[in-house]
């Protein structure tokens, strides 16, 4: 008796689930909205950019939403949190991409992150925009289903290096990067950019990016006696390296990419990290930005009270250059389409400058540089 | 002299990995186990005096002592939900369970202090001055110093004092000091909160000398451990000479080696004493197994 009432229960169960399989798949088929997966390091080490990079992608979306939507349609944001794992990263990206059903997704912040998700998302042919990520590797020209809106590190590390020695006029450059995708990216590049101005880096000391302590490298660099050292990393292992170039009695200038940009570095490392050059794709003050860069300027800050860094500005680029792909891949949204409408972006005016994108997906740019002054603030010197 | 201002660098990072494997091999002479939590340990260490010296505005030197009491207090937490009902279990469901502690605590801090990283003014000065070529920083000076004389009030503590002696006995043998009429729970449990405070005092260390976040732990616990392994997990003056001798190795293999293995140096450290010293970390697990 017991077993057939159980039998019974079971055929129930999954003759519901059945049926609610069927009006999940038709509810989607009906597709009222447009689903984008939105992968961001919510938590862990870069829950900061993680939150910035959410704020931007749903500024974006909203707006589009507000102003009817693509072809009529609502774009919908599932996010999911890769903890800046690049395991993670990976089982994000697959919940999105078979549970969600996602057209396109937007992420990451961590370079290996991105690199672990192209994987999945290329196979599945899911285009992916990362707003965030400069690692050189992402841009692959063997993945057709990649969009880049950071300035790679190929740009960013190459415009600081030729800063250095063209117009500073420096030809002793120590380099200092942190050990991984991102940190290897730029320092080859920087390296190869001294090499084709004839110059070779007086030292080249690699860093864990968790270490606390970063004296012996910058003890080796010291007995070099370089006029600047240009560190591949972020803000964090900046203000150490500020802190303790500081104590070293180092007087060799610190520059390095869009990764040092943020509050904390000056708060962190206080004086000893003004002067800090940097490079940057995006700067924070609606007199001197464009007019579309000041209109999302002041509509982040009405949104959130709070003033957008160049992670949320690259974030709501995306969606925006991802939205031109949606428009030009009509109700299909066949993915190919959608890649070929954000490739075919070109010269488009952003919250992070005039965008083109190339046929690898890297969005091409000016890259501005700034200087880290007194108080915390920035000023533009080129 | 460039080796010399290395060894200097290497010293006072040494100490304080030594004082945290302090903490690793004292929790393992009582209990058996490697405690994998230790490094979570310093973090809250660092975190109280965080909280007590820059949000409550308390004075530096009264803040240290009651960040001390606070990492106790949630050390006998720990022992209390996490090592106590496990006594019996075996050496695998309690490492494990250590594991658990540690990303349980990491990330309470996480949803505390959030992922940032935070800054802690100096306590002894970071002003540094120079002695011919060396470039001295005090704040190091006294952490080395600290170190050592941890180290040195720990042995007198346990060689000394009855509580000490009690603490090594039921280290040494439960059973027998059961017989003796030596508490050995309150013994267990002493252990473990004196580990917890060293923890503590490596982690208000660490603070006004580098940045930190919820992570800390992480990355300071692993370099404790290695540490500890490398000493023998023996008592206190094998961790120090562990710490120091990992501190030393990381800043030479900068000069010596390439700065691209640095961070490696405390797994290859690992790799090796397990390879070559297995008995050392063997030796104990077999006597405990059989108690």
């Amino acid at each position: 008796m017991k077993k057939k009432v159980l039998c019974v229960m079971l055929t129930l169960v999954m003759t519901a689930s059945m049926l609610a399989g069927c009006s999940g798949s038709s509810d989607s088929a009906s597709a009222d909205t447009i689903k984008v997966g939105v992968v961001g390091p919510f938590s862990g080490s870069s829950a900061m950019v993680g939150d910035t990079e959410r704020k931007g992608v749903e500024l974006a979306a909203n707006q589009i939403n507000e102003a009817g939507g693509i072809n009529g349609r609502q774009i919908e944001l599932i996010e999911e949190d890769d903890e800046q794992d690049p395991t993670t990263a990976v089982s994000a990206i697959n919940k999105l991409v078979s549970s969600d059903n996602v057209v396109a997704a937007i992420g990451t912040v961590n370079s290996s992150c991105t690199l672990a998700m192209m994987d999945v998302t290329e196979s599945s042919q899911i285009p992916l925009v990362t707003p965030i990520s400069s690692g050189t590797a992402i841009t692959d020209p063997e993945n057709n289903y990649i969009v880049r809106i950071q300035a790679s590190d190929e740009l960013q590390a190459g415009a600081i290096t030729e800063y250095a020695v063209n117009d500073l006029g420096y030809t002793r450059i120590a380099v200092m990067y942190q050990n991984d995708d991102f940190g290897t990216g730029g320092m080859e590049v920087v390296v190869n950019t001294l090499e084709e101005a004839g110059l070779e880096p007086v030292a080249v000391e690699a860093f864990d990016s968790n270490a606390t302590d970063l004296s012996a490298q910058l003890l080796t660099i010291r007995d070099q006696d370089p006029e600047a050292i240009i560190m591949w990393t972020m803000y964090a292992a900046g203000a150490t390296i500020a802190m303790q170039a500081q104590q070293l009695g180092i007087e060799a200038d610190l520059m390095g990419g869009g990764g040092l940009t943020n509050a904390q570095l000056y708060e962190l490392g206080g004086e000893a990290t003004v002067g800090i050059l940097n490079t940057q794709t995006f700067f924070a003050d609606a007199d001197q930005a464009s007019e579309e860069a000041a209109a999302f300027i002041t509509a982040y800050e009405e949104a959130y009270g709070e003033t957008p860094d160049s992670n949320a500005a690259m974030a709501y680029d995306s969606m925006m250059v991802l939205a031109e792909g949606l428009e030009a891949a009509g109700d299909e949204l066949n993915p190919d389409d959608i890649m070929a409408g954000m490739k075919a972006v070109e010269n488009m005016p952003l919250a992070t400058g005039t965008i083109t994108i190339d046929e690898n997906g890297d969005a091409n740019r000016d890259i501005l540089i700034i200087r880290l002054c007194e108080g915390g603030t920035y000023e533009l010197v080129k | 002299m460039q080796i010399l201002q290395q060894l200097i660098q290497g010293l006072s990072l040494g100490s304080i990995y030594g004082l945290v494997a302090l903490g690793y091999v004292l929790i393992y002479q009582a209990w058996g186990v490697l405690n994998f939590a230790q490094g979570e340990v310093c973090a809250i260490g660092a975190f109280s005096l965080l909280v007590l010296h820059a949000e409550l505005g308390m004075p530096v030197y009264a803040a240290m002592p009651v960040a001390v009491l606070v990492s106790m207090l949630v050390g006998y937490v720990i022992e209390f939900l996490s090592f106590r009902p496990l006594e019996n279990a075996n050496g695998t469901t309690r490492l494990i369970a250590t594991i658990g502690v540690s990303i349980c605590v990491r990330n309470i801090l996480r949803m505390i202090f959030g992922a940032d990283y935070f800054s802690f003014p100096t306590i002894f000065g970071d002003t540094p001055f120079q002695v011919g070529e060396l470039i001295l920083v005090p704040q190091n000076l006294w952490n080395t110093a600290i170190g050592f004389a941890l180290v040195a009030l720990l042995n007198l503590f346990l060689k000394k004092t009855r509580i000490g002696k009690s603490m090594r006995a039921t280290a040494q043998d439960k059973e027998a000091a059961r017989l003796m009429g030596i508490n050995v729970r309150a013994s267990l449990t002493g252990t473990f909160v004196i580990a917890s405070a060293l923890g503590a005092i490596a982690g208000m260390l660490i603070a006004p000398v580098y940045l930190f976040n919820f992570n800390i732990g992480a990355t300071i616990g692993t370099k404790g451990y290695a540490a500890a392994v490398l000493g023998g997990l023996d008592f206190a003056s094998g961790a120090m000479t562990g710490g120091i001798i990992l501190g030393i190795a990381e800043c030479l293999a900068v000069v010596f080696g390439s700065s691209e293995y640095q961070s490696a140096i405390a797994y290859i450290v690992l790799f090796l004493v397990l390879i070559l010293k297995p008995s050392e970390i063997m030796s104990k697990k077999k006597k405990v197994e059989k108690v």
